[in-house]
């Protein structure tokens, strides 16, 4: 036991990154690294009060205290297993000291099941966040039994087990198809995104799901029952199904037993596949095309981006969201039209598209991490001859060059087809706040970045989903949708939303202005 | 080619990792820079090579002062450190073809220069290969060709023979010869005291971050051999 408390311990050290917030001597890593818990912790907060107020709000209005949980522990569900899908095999398998610990007298088993608790560890965390409080105001409203609490929380630590080993498992077994080809990383990314492009368009479709949502929550509770049982077994034996509570741990026990005995069995011979590099037999030189350095540091830029499947997924997610929220606005906009005219709600209709616009567009920058991404290859680009402008310019152009044209190709639908309802003055609005978000949160993320990088990383899941420059956006971009959003709600929406673009846009251009004047000096620093 | 007045560099708190060294590399030296871990030799690398911003004291390259236009600096000179981290996301090819696009190399000279060394090194058949798949030597060779392609006016090198296989730390050395014969110097960083003895014509002892003894070779050898003046002066 004492190799994988050990284990346990290194791995979520390098998570948490206590012994930098304990022993670093320099301060700007201390201070980065005590961000990262700072920014956790708010974002905890933040989704467990969600999570608690619509657990009391639904509990309060009657409703069968065991669908708030049933629909929390879904959605943390779904989270947990898009991130395993996201980064299990390079957790699981792609880690650097791979040879370190193997070569060390510690059994793969030890080893295997390290790994599992790292992945696992950060979703539970998440879980215990959206759960907890809805365990206290179902603990305070309904007065359960004595074995609420002890129940709970063995349910609560076991919830995220099956999605982690669910999302994983997929990732590795994606993973290992397509090891060894050239465009590993590119088809594995193009993959995932299309599987969970299909899990969203998915639920999206599902009318009655939808329709439910906002007329009858027990239905809504039915249907995530039949997606997903243990959702149900959880929810149901929380609140006092004491059977289902043993069948949802014995099952997410069993399940975890299982991942970990197979990948026991395979772990060498899957991490031997999963690192096979791509050989060209009877390579020969060929012609060399030349490239300006500005293009040569944007197709660096670019292909490092998409060499990183976590990079990829977490951030071009927006994009996807964006065009697929247009095409469906486009399709369906005779019928929503006609459902906002009947509900009298037309006034409302540019700020909530421009909220979700705003939203989708500025989710996760590409540059909230893109200094980060360098990591130990940051040598290179500070002894490059070039400006340190041209540098942090490639990493500025990679994030508008992936959101903005999906960004204004759905505007551009949205303008056609609600033509009968928006007019002139709010279509110039709905492209100029937007977009004005987007250039804020593209040099905004890079300038956090720049303050908070994270250069030393063995995976680059750390840097793009623990990282706080990271977590730290994620908290600029809610912030953003409400400063924007709230005042165009609360006064009107035309010049409302013409100021704020204006705004916005100027806090732009001072952001890029002192990313500029200290791109030297930035560089430097690193 | 190379001039450093008295730079300080303390990380932190803590104490100074190079404490007023002053030096000079002129075009043509092979100039080793040899001391026990920790004395302070890489952090005066990256200093030069502007990696590393110092606490005070001067450097220039090529008369050009590395504060004042990096840039200038950079464009003549190239620096590798001991374990070279490259993109591992492009191939062998992909990375050179990047470095020449920096040093706006023509593609007929950069061409040349990939092929030439390529082949010296024998990693031509590889540079199709990704260099997520090298090993630590072929990285350190990719590295070295990197730099070698930029024909740098002075080239900075830690521990540049860690990882590289007899034969081509033979081509490296070869390689060194020639560029000094062409008017570039080499600054070079090392733990192998027999290989400095034999490549060096000038050679600094860095202790503790200080320089306890530099100049031509067979000055600072006396009669001696490198590796007992060596202990004798960091044992002291």
């Amino acid at each position: 036991m004492k190799p994988l408390r050990t284990l346990i311990k290194l791995y979520l050290n390098s998570i948490f990154r206590f012994p930098v917030i304990r022993h670093s001597k320099d301060p700007r890593e201390r201070r980065n690294a005590i961000m990262g818990i700072v920014a956790i912790g708010i974002i905890v907060t933040v989704y467990g009060g969600m999570a608690g107020m619509t657990s009391l709000q639904m509990i309060s209005a009657g409703i069968d205290p065991a669908v708030p949980f049933l629909m929390i522990s879904a959605m943390a569900c779904v989270f947990a297993l898009a991130m395993a899908f996201a980064q299990g095999s390079a957790t699981l398998s792609g880690f650097a000291d791979f040879d370190t610990l193997m070569g060390m007298p510690i059994k793969t088993g030890t080893v295997v099941f390290a790994r599992f608790f790292a992945l696992y560890s950060v979703e539970a965390l998440y879980c215990a966040a959206y759960l907890l409080p809805c365990g206290v105001v179902y603990a305070i409203l309904c007065a359960p039994a004595w074995w609420f609490w002890p129940a709970f929380l063995v349910m609560l630590l076991l919830l995220p087990v099956a999605p982690v080993v669910i999302g994983s498992g997929a990732d590795l077994l994606i993973s290992a198809a397509f090891a060894g080809s050239k465009y590993k990383k590119g088809i594995t990314s193009a993959i995932k995104m299309i599987l969970l492009l299909g899990f969203i368009v998915y639920a999206y479709l599902l009318p009655r799901l939808t329709e439910s949502f906002m007329t009858a929550p027990g239905k809504t509770a039915d249907m995530i029952a039949r997606i997903y049982p243990p959702a149900r077994w959880f929810a149901e034996g929380v609140t006092g199904n004491f059977p289902l509570v043993l069948l949802f741990v014995s099952a997410s026990a069993a399940v975890c037993a299982l991942f970990v005995l197979l990948l026991n069995k395979t772990f060498l011979p899957l991490h031997d596949r999963l690192s096979a590099g791509y050989h060209v037999k009877n390579y020969r030189l060929g012609t060399l095309k030349r490239s300006s350095a500005a293009k040569a540091l944007f197709l660096i830029e670019r292909k490092r981006f998409f060499n990183s499947t976590a990079w990829v997924i977490n951030t071009i997610f927006g994009s996807i969201l964006i065009v697929v929220f247009g095409i469906v606005a486009a399709v369906m906009s005779k019928t929503l039209m006609q459902f906002f005219r009947q509900a009298s709600l037309e006034r409302f209709v540019p700020a909530l598209v421009t909220a979700i616009l705003i939203f989708c567009a500025t989710l996760s920058p590409t540059t909230c991490c893109a200094i980060s991404m360098e990591g130990k290859e940051i040598w290179i680009a500070k002894t490059l001859p070039v400006p340190a402008k041209l540098w942090l310019r490639a990493k500025l152009l990679l994030n508008l060059v992936l959101v903005g044209p999906a960004l204004l190709i759905t505007i551009t639908l949205l303008a056609v087809f609600y033509a009968g309802l928006l007019s002139p003055s709010a279509i110039v609005g709905l492209y100029l706040l937007p977009v004005a978000a987007l250039l804020f949160t593209t040099v905004f993320g890079l300038y956090i970045n720049a303050k908070l990088p994270r250069l030393s990383w063995k995976s680059d899941t750390e840097v793009v989903k623990q990282s706080s420059s990271v977590l730290a956006m994620l908290g600029v971009c809610f912030g953003l949708v409400a400063v924007t959003v709230i005042p165009m709600l609360a006064i009107g929406y035309p010049w409302v939303s013409a100021a704020l673009a204006a705004a916005v846009l100027a806090a732009s251009a001072a952001v890029y202005g002192t990313l500029m004047k200290n791109a030297e000096q930035i560089r430097r620093n690193l | 080619m190379l001039e450093i007045r008295d730079l300080v560099k303390t990380y932190g708190n803590g104490p100074r990792a190079v404490d007023g060294l002053s030096l000079s590399v002129e075009a043509g030296d092979i100039y080793g820079f040899i001391g026990h871990n920790g004395a302070g030799k890489t952090t005066t690398l990256k200093c030069i090579s502007g990696i590393l911003p110092f606490d005070s004291g001067e450097i220039f390259v090529d008369g050009i002062d590395i504060r004042k236009d990096p840039m200038a600096a950079k464009r003549i000179m190239r620096y590798i450190p001991d374990n070279p981290d490259l993109y591992a996301f492009l191939t062998g090819t992909g990375y050179l073809n990047f470095l020449c696009d920096i040093y706006g190399i023509d593609e007929t000279t950069r061409r040349e220069r990939i092929k030439k060394y390529a082949e010296l090194f024998e990693i031509e058949p590889k540079l199709g290969d990704l260099v997520g798949s090298y090993s630590h030597g072929m990285c350190q060779k990719l590295a070295l060709i990197g730099a070698l392609i930029q024909q740098p006016k002075l080239l900075m090198l830690d521990e540049p023979f860690v990882g590289l296989d007899p034969k081509a730390a033979h081509t490296l050395k070869g390689i060194m010869h020639e560029l000094v014969e062409n008017g570039s110097a080499i600054f070079f960083s090392t733990h192998v005291l027999e290989v400095a003895e034999k490549l060096c014509n000038k050679i600094a002892i860095i202790k503790n971050g200080r320089l306890i003894a530099a100049g031509p070779m067979d000055e600072v050898r006396g009669d001696s051999s490198l590796e007992e003046l060596f202990l004798e002066l960091t044992d002291e």
